[in-house]
């Protein structure tokens, strides 16, 4: 199962931000969801979803799809073995042990989707 | 107001319970063969079931060269709750702050930094504790800086004769090509062929045939190789599905498997255990429990009295707690920021992200909430009030710090240095406010649980 | 208790430069539910000292399909009457995730000042560097000063400074649904600004079966008229507002307030080709409406959409109702655009933009996309329906297109959300009062 992400049809509603917020706090919380709503260029009206995921971070812009990796600093150098993992924010695991993602479930518009 | 919650909750409650009873000031016996049975013991003679504990005066190193990792040792020397814990760095050790420490935890980081760090002032120190029988724990970096070293950095400390097994002259080639997967050491090379999860298998004890199997992380620390001088407590014995290979599974198996993973050491009357998995990683609670063992187990014999609130206490303010939240808040709304933004900063030999200042933030933050409402309902005195008044300086200093990283960062500006600062003073910060949180937080009994605890006769029988 | 409720009231003193909070009791939840009816209660308690009231609704935040909404109340200086101004985007869920449900803001400043209100704890500012600064500028300052980009601002600009009944409260840097004056309410106070971030975190009494319901809601409202329907353009063919054509030279994406399944939020760039969707440099391209009838006086006046959208922006930076600001225009014929911009600042009412009743009519006065029972007596089911929605937290605008979110489907939400007990009765008794 995986997730796909359909960035021109988010409408930056944080619906999914706070259904994944659920998945890892069993609340409402906007803080330590998987899946994030780039919204920070409000003036120009620029948004879409970051999903943090093991090693990446999936970027989803209206301009496409773009895989960074995380600990990733200029090219071909990546962070050393001996790094620290982060526990702040959880990697994206598909809701695993739910019958559904979460963020599809609570996806309005369709931008989220459970593809193959 | 309530914020995200934790998403560990295990607990080491055998270990919770002995301490809750110890700061409640009710003596405690432990049956040392079921405490302990999981680490070899040079100072409890088999025989010698029931031993009387006192509550044990912990030290954790956070001076320069440690990682973030030792908040590890925050969290769950917390969860257990520890109550004499105090927080060093490399100036307090070498102005003899260890006197009188029964354990010093030393965590992941550079190994050769903290070394420097150090100096001959500080290894002396600790060196002195060993000789008055404390506890040296070191894991990762916290162990490697302990070996035989051919490296003049570490001379005074490196008292075990242990080889590290992953040092080559040449790296083999990794599985991910573009993966780092190795560290300078000294003219050679350490390289780490997985990271991650890892099982270690416990050596067996007094001929118990029963040995017991403990995951950990593994994140850089060493696979060892000792002789007869040195007991080897558990050995690397395989993978699991969380553990991420940088080499070919073979070369990892080679590499790893059947090395000690965790290594004990007689030095004068004190004791050295070092591990190369971080046994201290919060996810991991009966390695967890280990540590709490070994620290309960090397509580030197000679009877300490408590320092906890011997200074004079201060009224309770609730405007200083509320002065460090404000900047707390300040501080984790811009790390929050930062962590949507691609960047990273090369400080010494690592890289840090922006989450790396979410993780110190955080579990002040998280403490700093109950601490408010501990205080407030009981109307306690406050006890290292300077540490608190130091931590706000700190956090004050740290709100500007970050604020002004985040428009370098916006601007694309160079912000190296002013991140190296930040984390330096991030780390001051939480020095503080450990010290601080630690001296304040109790875990009082109700008299019916007093009386249930006594009921017991002072012997607290451990529950398998 | 306290899932999806803060339990806790803010009270601004501007006069002592103090803050304080209150203890939101139980019984008063009981008694008030939350939003307007208890931004009225809390209003009357401290109506001596002029105060603005900003309240979030028991819903506001949450996953209940529409939840974004926050509102202010206070005496109009248009109507002289006690109104509610509705506020979205993501103000009140980053109100009610600060930790406070109310804010009580009282008294006058000495000098200019910014409330900047976080992880419940609430700063009174010195704002002498953002005085004289229009609207965005505030935004852009506050934002950058404080380090995040996410912080909600309520501000003014130009016209609020000067105290004018025209002056509009913005959100961020777009229009609310202020048709009050209330902009020359934070004027008066010396009050520029009241930056929120929220970080804090609500549980559910029972999570499941709120969250289930939620997702019950939101399933009905994909699958109603509103389906594949977006943006102003939509809301405007319900109101037989053909904009279409006139908007696409213009035209670039929609988007919700937090938590709304209908994107009725409508970007209108001149600044730059509408059609880029990827970032370019133009930092002000364009501006967003929040609110169709922000443009429909524009384009009454005859103005293109483009002019349109240049004017808009002025308005907004300059913060004066742009309703206010066409009905003026239109007034006085004034069609250059250059003139309009110029002139903006010197505006004088009287307008008649304030509807008839306490809520903005900013909200629509009929159904849209979908039909309702009752709506026949259209001003008397309008008014019900913005009081249900202005005392849960629901969108005003998404409440007129959801027969499916019904007074009881929200009050059960409310009841397995808190694990209150409020009945029927009891919204009748709150929604009588309002």
């Amino acid at each position: 199962m995986k997730l796909k992400i359909d960035p021109i049809k988010c409408i930056q509603c944080c619906a999914c931000e706070m259904a994944c917020g659920y998945r890892w706090d069993r609340a409402l919380s906007p803080v330590t969801s998987s899946m994030m709503v780039y919204r920070t260029r409000e003036k120009k009206n620029y948004f879409g979803l970051i999903l943090k995921q093991d090693e990446n971070l999936l970027l989803a812009r209206p301009e496409g799809i773009e895989i960074q990796r995380i600990g990733v600093v200029e090219e071909g150098v990546e962070a050393d073995a001996s790094a620290k993992p982060i526990m702040l924010r959880e990697a994206c695991d598909l809701c695993d042990g739910l019958e559904t993602l979460l963020c599809v479930s609570y996806c309005p518009t369709g931008a989220l989707q459970i593809g193959e | 107001m309530k914020t995200a919650k934790s998403k560990i909750n295990t607990s080491c409650k055998e270990i919770t319970e002995i301490n809750t009873l110890l700061v409640n000031q009710i003596p405690v016996s432990v049956d040392s063969a079921n405490l302990f049975r999981n680490i070899p013991s040079f100072d409890v003679s088999p025989d010698k079931s029931s031993i009387p504990l006192r509550t044990p005066e912990i030290a954790v190193y956070a001076g320069s060269g440690v990682s973030h990792s030792w908040l590890w040792f925050v969290e769950i020397l917390d969860r257990m709750e520890f109550s004499n814990v105090t927080f060093l760095d490399e100036n307090d050790v070498s102005s003899g702050k260890l006197k009188n420490i029964d354990s010093l935890l030393v965590s992941g980081g550079e190994t050769f930094a903290i070394a420097n760090g150090l100096g001959i002032k500080g290894k002396k120190e600790i060196i002195d504790l060993l000789n008055r029988g404390g506890l040296y724990f070191g894991a990762c970096a916290g162990a490697c800086m302990m070996l035989k070293s051919t490296s003049s950095d570490l001379g005074l400390l490196d008292l075990v004769p242990a080889r590290i097994a992953n040092i080559v002259d040449e790296l083999p080639v990794p599985v991910k090509p573009s993966k780092k997967y190795s560290s300078p050491y000294g003219c050679a090379w350490v390289f780490h062929p997985v990271r991650g999860e890892v099982l270690l298998k416990l050596n067996s004890k007094n001929g118990n045939k029963n040995f017991r199997s403990i995951s950990a992380p593994l994140f850089g620390g060493p696979p060892m190789e000792v002789d007869e001088s040195t007991y080897s407590v558990a050995k690397y014995n395989a993978f699991t599905n969380s553990t991420d290979y940088l080499s070919t599974p073979a070369v990892a198996e080679e590499v790893l498997l059947g090395k000690t993973a965790i290594l004990m050491k007689k030095y004068d009357k004190g004791t050295i255990v070092l591990s190369g998995p971080h046994l201290e990683h919060p996810d991991y609670p009966d390695a967890n429990k280990m540590i709490a063992e070994l620290i309960f187990q090397h509580i030197p014999d000679k009877p300490k009295v408590s320092n906890c609130h011997s200074e004079k206490a201060d009224h309770f303010n609730s405007g200083l707690l509320k002065s460090l939240k404000r900047e707390i808040s300040n501080i984790r709304i811009v790390s929050f920021s930062l962590e949507r933004t691609p960047v990273d900063w090369k400080i010494g030999r690592k890289y840090y992200e922006p989450e790396k200042i979410g993780v110190y933030v955080k579990t002040i933050w998280d403490r700093l909430n109950d601490l408010e409402k501990k205080l407030r309902s009981a109307k306690d005195n406050l006890y290292n009030i300077k540490d608190l008044e130091k931590s706000i300086v700190h956090a004050e200093f740290a709100t500007k710090q970050i604020r002004e990283l985040k428009n370098k960062v916006n601007n694309k500006e160079p912000s190296d240095d002013l991140a190296a600062m930040l984390f330096y003073n991030l780390r001051k910060l939480s020095i503080c406010f450990y010290n601080f949180y630690f001296k304040n937080k109790q875990s009082n009994l109700t008299d019916i649980q007093k009386k249930i605890a006594l009921s017991r006769k002072t012997v607290w029988h451990h529950q398998t | 208790m306290g899932n999806l409720i803060n339990e806790n009231i803010l009270i601004i003193d501007l006069s002592k430069n103090e803050t304080s909070e209150e203890y939101l009791e139980e019984e008063f939840i009981k008694e008030h539910i939350g939003g307007a009816a208890t931004n009225i209660a809390l209003y009357h308690q401290y109506e001596d000292d002029d105060p603005i009231i900003i309240g979030t609704g028991i819903l506001t935040g949450t996953l209940a399909p529409g939840g974004s909404l926050a509102v202010i109340t206070a005496k109009s200086p248009r109507t002289g009457e006690i109104c509610h101004a509705p506020v979205n985007l993501c103000i009140g869920a980053e109100l009610k995730y600060s930790g406070y449900d109310y804010v009580v803001i009282k008294g006058v400043a000495e000098k200019p000042v910014y409330l900047w209100i976080h992880d419940a704890i609430a700063d009174i500012n010195d704002a002498e560097h953002l005085w004289e600064k229009n609207a965005w500028e505030t935004t852009d300052t506050l934002r950058n000063d404080l380090g995040e980009a996410l912080i909600q601002n309520l501000t003014i600009g130009e016209m609020g400074e000067k105290e004018s009944d025209l002056a509009q409260v913005i959100s961020n840097y777009w229009s609310s649904g202020d048709r009050w004056g209330f902009g020359a309410l934070f004027g008066k106070k010396k009050l520029k600004s009241i930056a929120i971030r929220g970080m804090g975190l609500f549980d559910m009494e029972d999570e499941k079966g709120f969250l289930n319901l939620c997702l019950e809601l939101l399933n009905e409202s994909k699958n109603s008229q509103m389906a594949g329907k977006q943006g102003i353009i939509d809301i405007g063919n319900e109101l037989d507002a053909d904009l279409k054509e006139w908007l696409d030279p213009v035209l670039h994406r929609n988007s919700a307030c937090f938590n709304m399944p209908y994107p009725g939020n409508t970007f209108l760039k001149n600044g730059e080709d509408p059609k880029i969707l990827k970032e370019t440099d133009v930092e002000e391209p364009g501006v967003l409406v929040t609110d169709i009838f922000e443009i429909l006086g524009f384009k009454e006046l005859g103005l293109t959409s483009k002019d349109t959208v240049q004017v808009l922006m002025e308005c907004l930076k300059t913060g004066i109702d742009p309703v206010a600001a066409a009905q003026i225009c239109i007034n006085k014929e004034m069609k250059s655009v250059n003139e309009i911009i110029a002139s903006l600042g010197n505006f004088k009412g009287p307008v008649n933009t304030t509807g008839k009743t306490a809520f903005s009519p900013c909200c629509p006065e009929k159904s849209v996309f979908n039909k309702f029972d009752n709506e026949n007596d259209t001003q008397d089911w309008w008014v019900r329906r913005q009081k249900i929605a202005y005392v849960f937290g629901i969108h005003q605008t998404y409440s007129i297109m959801s027969p499916f979110l019904s007074e009881e489907k929200l009050l059960e939400l409310v009841n397995i959300g808190t694990g209150l007990d409020i009945s029927q009765e009891d919204v009748e008794t709150v929604i009588a009062k309002l």
